[in-house]
């Protein structure tokens, strides 16, 4: 039992001596690696943000751009949607003046795992006051980002393989040239609706876009639904909607994800409408 | 409900609480506690998988109450009767998808029944109890002192063989039990005789293994996915392998001391069942130390009733061989994982041919270490990727993808650093064993436990299931 008892104080005294550590020096970060410290960074940062955007992984072409200024969050969210991280905004009372939502993937699901575990109580707010529960100040990858610079890997540099990318092409054109349930996918964004229009009540602009992606995917059957959804949505309720960037063909990854060089001139692009009037 | 949730915590201090009140003790209503625990704990997902698990328990409890009471003759006869119903659910549940899927899409047989083979649900933890009661019939068989009491009444033959088989901590993904090891346990436990400081380590350490550096190595492991991992150079994919191969150890060896340290609590010893398995220098030696109550199940209740290595070296290699490939179906009702088993049982046939009698001696080999360490891990593959073609792919990958730049960055960097945990955890074994004296790593012991601790709660990855609950 002393043993035990000895093991208990140690335990104590690291997590203490941890705690105390992260009141005196808030961690940093500059890259997320998992959904959750990304929500964890926006909800319990004291940061007050003007704007954000929220998205997939696909918005991760903004990363570290300065495109809407320096009091923003960029709010994507790895393999879902923008629907979690508009109700991510809704859970956490931070509400931004002006909101940017990704469409390409809405379609997506809302991740209520991912949610329920940030804002189920007790530990919810008990993180507010024990930082060493939030996951975004795990020790060693924040050791570890010292030891060897963070990098954004939802952007790559070139393009894979030829074989590769046909591959990958073929799987996103299963994925976005037909809709399995048209009712389905309705309802789903009229949920979302519910969360924009409810934002957008409490003073928030709303502005929509879609990340460019390959050029074959651009007229398929699923996002051109989304598209016309959201154009219509924005015409009928006053928001925004940034028109895509028809000029040219961006490339990609894996027919999704930007390349750097594509990820930078999409940004200017979206500076370029940011700046136009009447936004 | 997983270890690592919250709902087992609150679920645990009420079982725990109840347990040892004195009330409850003295009524000899300890057993009837974790009975009602144990199904509430199986039933929390998924109720109706209860009914399946209850319709086990009461066949096993009939055919051993009557093995119990009948003469051998007819006891052989009930024995049989039972041992094919517990493989007949298993076949049902497990594997009645995989043989429906083939037939259809090979002989492209299509009928109302095949497509609803297709869909029949797989119940967690089924390949576990079913063993464990296919255990119980033949041990009883063998020697009816295994009840360990003369008096049993039926009633009380239904709580202990209920408890045997759905003990909630062994119930999902083992170590798979022995009724002759663990009936005789069954009796009045005492909260004073709690060896704490034992069943506190394991659990410590077994949360360490899963939170800590399985569900972490797991977000990094996703990437081994087919066709994306073609995309990555040769390093990078051994690198991925190692971490998949660390993970997969980390995930169950956790698990089972997570289940040995709560066997412990509530004063049941469970067995080992991972003795440090990536140092063994054989074949035979890493079926010794990797999930030891399935290969002694194995051992007992299929290599030796098959003649083991009693009937000549031909027919000693084919039991072997024919052991691990069914071995390797009780993984996963997929050929993925036939072929897993049946390369297993390829290399111990190998090695006992090269090697014969010098496989007994103890001396180890670190050649040997490095060459299983790297085919156990490669064999790992058909278990991360669902298909067999992937698998290829990833071969194919490796030697094609020379050319490609090796990547090393924050998340290599992490990966290699959640290996070398394991990698310390097994060379702790070889230090403590190489060394007479280890007073001082006694004496540290408190401080490192409390460090892995503090681990737990402050780095560890995002919640998983436990890769052995598929199974």
């Amino acid at each position: 039992m002393k043993k035990i008892g000895f093991l208990l104080l140690f335990t104590c005294f690291f997590l203490a001596s941890y705690n105390l550590f992260l009141y005196a020096y808030p961690l940093k970060k500059t890259v997320f690696y998992t959904n959750v410290e990304r929500v964890e960074e926006y909800v319990y940062s004291n940061k007050k943000y003007t704007s954000v955007i929220v998205g997939s992984s696909l918005s991760g072409a903004f990363e570290g751009k300065e495109v809407f200024g320096k009091n923003h969050f960029n709010f994507y969210l790895h393999f879902t949607g923008a629907g979690t991280g508009i109700d991510a905004i809704r859970r956490s009372e931070k509400i931004p003046e002006k909101l940017f939502i990704e469409i390409n993937y809405i379609k997506r699901p809302v991740n209520k795992v991912l949610l329920n575990y940030v804002f189920d109580e007790p530990i919810y707010n008990l993180r507010h006051y024990l930082p060493f529960l939030q996951t975004k100040n795990k020790l060693l990858p924040n050791l570890m980002d010292r030891v060897k610079a963070p990098a954004n890997n939802t952007v790559n540099k070139k393009r894979p393989p030829e074989k590769l990318y046909n591959e990958l092409i073929e799987i996103a054109k299963s994925e976005w040239s037909s809709i399995d349930d048209t009712i389905l996918l309705k309802k789903h964004l009229d949920s979302i609706k519910q969360g924009i229009v409810e934002l957008a009540a409490r003073g928030v602009t709303i502005y929509f876009y879609e990340i460019p992606m390959d050029s074959s995917l651009n007229n398929s059957a699923l996002i051109v639904f989304q598209r016309a959804y959201f154009t219509k949505l924005a015409s009928d309720m006053g928001y925004k909607f940034i028109e895509n960037d028809n000029s040219r063909d961006y490339n990609t990854g894996d027919g999704l994800h930007l390349l750097k060089e594509d990820a930078d001139i999409y940004a200017e692009y979206f500076k370029s409408k940011l700046q136009e009037k009447p936004f | 409900m997983l270890f690592n949730s919250y709902a087992f915590l609150i679920f645990f201090i009420i079982t725990f609480t109840l347990y040892y009140l004195p009330l409850i003790i003295v009524k000899k209503n300890q057993l009837v506690i974790l009975l009602l625990a144990s199904f509430f704990f199986y039933s929390f997902e998924k109720p109706v998988l209860l009914l399946l698990l209850l319709f086990s328990v009461i066949i096993n409890t009939l055919c051993s109450y009557s093995i119990y009471r009948v003469n051998q003759k007819k006891a052989k006869i009930i024995l049989t009767l039972g041992v094919i119903f517990n493989l007949v659910i298993l076949a049902f549940f497990k594997y009645s998808p995989l043989i429906s899927t083939t037939l259809s899409k090979e002989l492209n047989i299509s009928n109302d029944f095949l497509n609803f083979l297709i869909t029949v649900p797989l119940p967690v933890g089924i390949s576990f109890y079913t063993f464990e009661g296919i255990s119980l019939l033949v041990d009883l068989q063998k020697g009816k002192a295994v009840l360990h009491s003369k008096t049993n009444s039926f009633y009380e033959h239904l709580t202990k063989t209920a408890f045997f088989i759905s003990f909630f901590p062994h119930l999902i993904a083992g170590p798979i039990l022995k009724a002759k090891e663990f009936y005789p346990q069954m009796g009045i436990k005492l909260f004073k005789d709690i060896a704490w400081e034992d069943a506190l380590k394991k659990i410590i350490l077994g949360f360490f293994l899963k939170m800590v550096v399985a569900d972490n190595l797991k977000d990094m492991t996703a990437h081994l996915v087919f066709p994306y991992f073609q995309g990555l150079s040769t390093g990078n994919l051994l690198l991925l392998l190692l971490g998949y191969s660390m993970q997969i150890f980390a995930d169950f060896a956790g698990y089972s001391l997570i289940a040995i340290g709560l066997g412990g609590l509530f004063g049941y010893k469970l067995p080992k069942n991972f003795n440090f398995p990536y140092i063994a220098s054989s074949f035979s030696e890493f079926w010794r130390r990797w999930h030891i109550s399935l290969s002694t199940w194995l051992r007992n209740y299929l290599y030796i009733p098959l003649g083991g290595n009693k009937k000549g070296e031909v027919r000693t290699y084919l039991n072997l061989f024919i052991v691990m490939l069914l071995g390797g179906f009780w993984h996963g009702a997929a050929w993925s994982y036939g072929i897993w088993g049946a390369m297993h049982g390829f290399f111990l046939m190998m090695e006992r041919w090269i090697f014969k009698d010098k496989l007994k001696e103890e001396k180890r080999s670190y050649a040997g270490m490095i060459f299983v360490f790297v085919v156990v891990s490669f064999l790992w593959l058909l278990f991360k990727l669902p298909e067999f073609s992937h698998v290829m792919a990833f071969f194919v990958s490796i030697f094609k993808n020379t050319g490609i730049t090796f990547k090393f960055g924050i998340h290599e960097l992490a990966l290699l650093c959640y290996c070398s945990f394991v990698a310390l955890y097994h060379l702790s074994y070889l230090v403590s064993h190489s060394f007479t004296s280890n007073r001082k790593f006694i004496k540290l012991e408190p401080a490192i436990y409390g460090f892995l601790l503090f681990l737990i709660f402050t780095n560890s990855g995002s919640q998983g299931a436990f890769i052995y609950f598929q199974f």
